[in-house]
């Protein structure tokens, strides 16, 4: 009988365990568990974080000197149009990174940074290109081909003049304007890389993979960045317009390059699909990186079950425009936020 | 522990019980675990330190990648989460190391450039050491209630908590098959004393954990009616242990049934089963499933045709089934899950099966060790400074060099410890079949009697 009564408490000891642990992670609430508040003054960049459990944080402020951060977030996904991703690995029993979970996967992982991103499909795509207002608007495009109702290889096409106008491209999955999708499949764009960016910019060979930290500019430790690909990514020194290079680098080619088109601006992330090149991607687009960012603060710490604040010591020029981004977890992300500052008003 | 506090009795005889087995087991058993604990296979734990991120994040085990598994082990981790959330301070649960990138282009195995941190990885560790001692505790006491002798039960915990695979996959790798072994055995022991309803509850825990206790479904169902055969009872028994199961999946997988996600909690069975492709795994595994399948319904019947000395007959043949499910996909890990039943033979009724504990205890460790590799230095590299990456890197290029064909040191080393490991899970049936066998071919009797003599024990079952 003493034995029975041992094995049912230990019975009910673990189911509740284990129920406990279940009730928790459903129960989870982010926003109310993170806060984050920042300020800008003649001094720097004023913050301060909160955490109900125990959380290290990073503050990264940038200098993006005129270049304005996008208001809107599009995400064109078309599961009728023809995509050109090769084939990715996946983890045994897990889900297989098509283009669809990677989209969702983005979607979910952007709100943890508090972006709220619209999905298109290809004819919306065209609507949100022709409906003006351009530099307040961010489209990711991970299809690795654009969508024949917005492109077809020129330079007059919605997709290029919209860039060329304002509008900012996050792009990966396959060489930049390579390929144009419909519904019936892929053709490929004669003299794209002429149209962006240049012959020789874009990395079409069987290089994969870069080993070299870009440490110059801070940001590769900054923004926690982990992907190393550089399939398919862009070539910073053969760049004719400003450009920024961060992540890592074979020498030739880096795997995430940021540069000026137009008024606009493109955003190469390179590799095939991968969990680090998507961390890596929604961190790019979450920070409000741009072309001509430079890393001007940082400062860093562990807030346990409380709050923690500082400043950030920034010479901070009254006409520039500054992002000061706050993140819970570092290379394990569970929350973040962006504010903007010209000068030092909030926008 | 006895009155001791006699004037003239000796220091030693007061204090005889630290040379006892007991004590000696849990000091040595607890110390080779805290030595370990700063060695970690990266990319187990790393999807650990995942899960924990997106519980954190708010997103639940499946909106994000990362979690493969049926939920009952996330929901252990949320445990866990809770408890480190509430009391202690692990905010860094790991770093990007970038001397160390080149492991994850090794084609072979899997790693992660992204190592945990110490004290993630004890996090992580120490709640599967406790798993261990709490089955370590419950087979002790009912190895002893069971045989009515105290030393068996001490025994019992030891093999358990100082079996070879058992402190590697909780001190070393960091993963979760203790808590396997806890819910089959705790289900196991449960039916055996007739609590049929939580029987059957921890039954379908144990499934939601991880797929190889369900190898043990038609064993219950076959004691359940060889138990009742006359009372009657048999039917409504076995409706309260199927209640049980059923209302287990129910609140387990209710979350994923209000989210429409049930599916993404069995792509770990879905995904090794789907998507055929011939090769010498695949082969395995189809081959092991036409054996195992109709070897557990069979066992099904023989314990549904028992008539005498059924619970004996119900220990014994838990254990066959889940032995014989290693079969379908041999991994280190998974023997584990079987341990308990093979340590209950050991200590109650047979110890010449304890070859079969050695040969799967160290083979199993063998492959599990040689499978990590040098990434067991990984975190400690990172963190504390020990050892350089270039060891690291020197070790990996090495072992994973291909030595002929496509067969290197690693997987060389690795297919010798299956070979052990399938070695002392054949012999579990050598030596419970060995009357047929040696019926049919009395030749071979002489060999499993040498084999026999190898276990601590000479002689037949029950000569202890």
């Amino acid at each position: 009988m003493r034995h029975d009564r041992y094995i049912l408490v230990v019975t009910a000891a673990i189911i509740a365990a284990i129920l406990i642990g279940e009730v928790y992670i459903y129960t989870f609430d982010g926003d109310s568990t993170y806060s984050a508040s920042t300020s800008m003054s003649s001094d720097g960049a004023e913050y301060r974080v909160g955490s109900g459990i125990s959380s290290v944080y990073d503050i990264v402020v940038s200098d993006n000197g005129v270049f304005s951060a996008a208001t809107e977030y599009y995400v064109y996904y078309d599961d009728s149009y023809a995509d050109a991703l090769e084939d990715v690995w996946h983890a045994t029993g897990g889900k297989v990174l098509d283009q669809g979970y990677y989209v969702s996967q983005m979607l979910h992982q952007l709100d943890n940074r508090g972006v709220c991103a619209t999905v298109l499909n290809a004819s919306e795509l065209r609507d949100m290109v022709l409906s003006g207002n351009e530099t307040s608007k961010a489209l990711v495009v991970v299809s690795g081909a654009l969508p024949g109702t917005v492109y077809s290889g020129n330079a007059a096409d919605p997709i290029v003049q919209w860039i060329n106008d304002g509008g900012r491209l996050y792009w990966a999955g396959n060489l930049l304007g390579a390929f144009i999708s419909s519904a019936d499949g892929i053709a490929t764009a004669e003299g794209y890389e002429e149209l962006f960016f240049g012959s020789g910019t874009l990395n079409g060979s069987d290089k994969e993979k870069a080993y070299e930290e870009i440490s110059d500019n801070g940001y590769l430790s900054a923004l926690s960045l982990m992907s190393n690909s550089i399939k398919y990514s862009l070539n910073p020194d053969a760049l004719s317009v400003p450009h920024l290079a961060i992540g890592y680098s074979d020498g030739v080619y880096s795997s995430v390059v940021l540069a000026q088109y137009g008024s606009g601006m493109i955003c190469v992330v390179g590799g095939d699909y991968s969990n680090n090149q998507r961390a890596d991607l929604v961190q790019i687009i979450s920070s409000h990186l741009c072309y001509r960012s430079v890393l001007v603060g940082y400062d860093g710490g562990e807030v346990t079950r409380g709050t923690e604040s500082g400043v950030v010591a920034v010479a901070v020029d009254g006409t520039n425009r500054y992002s000061v981004y706050v993140y819970f977890g570092g290379y394990y992300l569970e929350y973040a936020r962006c504010f903007d500052y010209v000068g030092i008003d909030r926008i | 522990m006895g009155d001791f506090a006699d004037a003239g009795t000796s220091f030693s005889e007061r204090y005889a019980w630290l040379r006892g087995t007991l004590f000696v087991s849990l000091v040595l058993g607890i110390m080779v675990r805290c030595l370990c604990i700063p060695f970690t296979y990266d990319y187990d734990m790393y999807h650990w330190a995942v899960i924990i991120q997106n519980i954190d994040s708010g997103n639940g085990l499946y909106e994000l990648f990362g979690y493969y598994y049926t939920p009952v082990w996330g929901y252990i981790m949320g445990f866990i989460d809770l408890l480190s959330n509430a009391f202690l301070s692990v905010g860094e649960f790991g770093t990007h190391v970038s001397g160390l990138l080149t492991v994850e282009d090794l084609e072979n195995m899997r790693h992660v450039a992204t190592v945990t941190s110490p004290e993630f990885n004890a996090l992580i560790k120490v709640p599967i050491i406790l798993c261990d001692l709490l089955v370590g505790y419950t087979l002790y006491r009912f190895v002893g209630e069971w045989t009515g002798d105290r030393k068996r039960g001490e025994l019992a915990l030891a093999m358990w908590f100082l079996c070879p695979i058992v402190i590697y996959m909780s001190s070393v790798q960091g993963m979760f098959d203790s808590f396997s072994a806890l819910l089959i055995l705790l289900s196991t022991l449960l039916v055996l004393r007739r609590h049929y309803f939580s029987g059957g509850f921890m039954l379908a825990l144990s499934v939601l954990l991880k797929f190889f206790p369900g190898a043990v479904v038609f064993v219950f169902i076959g004691v359940v009616f060889a138990r009742h055969r006359e009372d009657g009872m048999a039917l409504r028994n076995l409706a309260l242990a199927v209640a049980g199961a059923v209302l287990c999946s129910a609140v387990i997988l209710f979350p994923n049934i209000m989210e429409g996600n049930v599916a993404d909690s069995l792509t770990f069975i879905s995904d090794r089963t789907g998507g055929f492709s011939l090769n010498l795994d695949t082969v395995f595994s189809m081959g092991g499933m036409i054996v195992t399948l109709p070897f557990m319904v069979f066992m099904g019947y023989r314990m549904y045709g028992t008539r005498e000395d059924i619970d004996r007959r119900f220990l014994t043949y838990v254990l066959l089934v889940l032995a014989i499910s290693m079969f379908i996909n041999m991994g280190p890990q998974y023997v584990i899950v079987l341990m308990p039943s093979l340590v209950i033979l050991i200590c109650s009724y047979d110890r010449s099966y304890t070859i079969c504990w050695v040969l799967v205890g160290f083979g199993a460790l063998l492959s599990a060790f040689t499978l990590n590799n040098y990434s067991l230095l990984m975190s400690s590299s990172a963190y504390l400074g020990w050892p350089s990456y270039d060891v690291i890197l020197n070790g990996f290029e090495w072992t994973e060099a291909y030595l002929f064909g496509t067969n290197s040191f690693r997987s060389m080393m690795n297919s010798v410890g299956y070979a052990f490991t399938g070695a002392g899970l054949i012999l579990i049936f050598v030596f419970y079949y060995e009357d047929i066998i040696v019926r049919r071919h009395p030749w071979a009797e002489r060999y499993i009697e040498k084999v026999r003599c190898f276990s601590f024990r000479r002689g037949r079952p029950d000569e202890t």
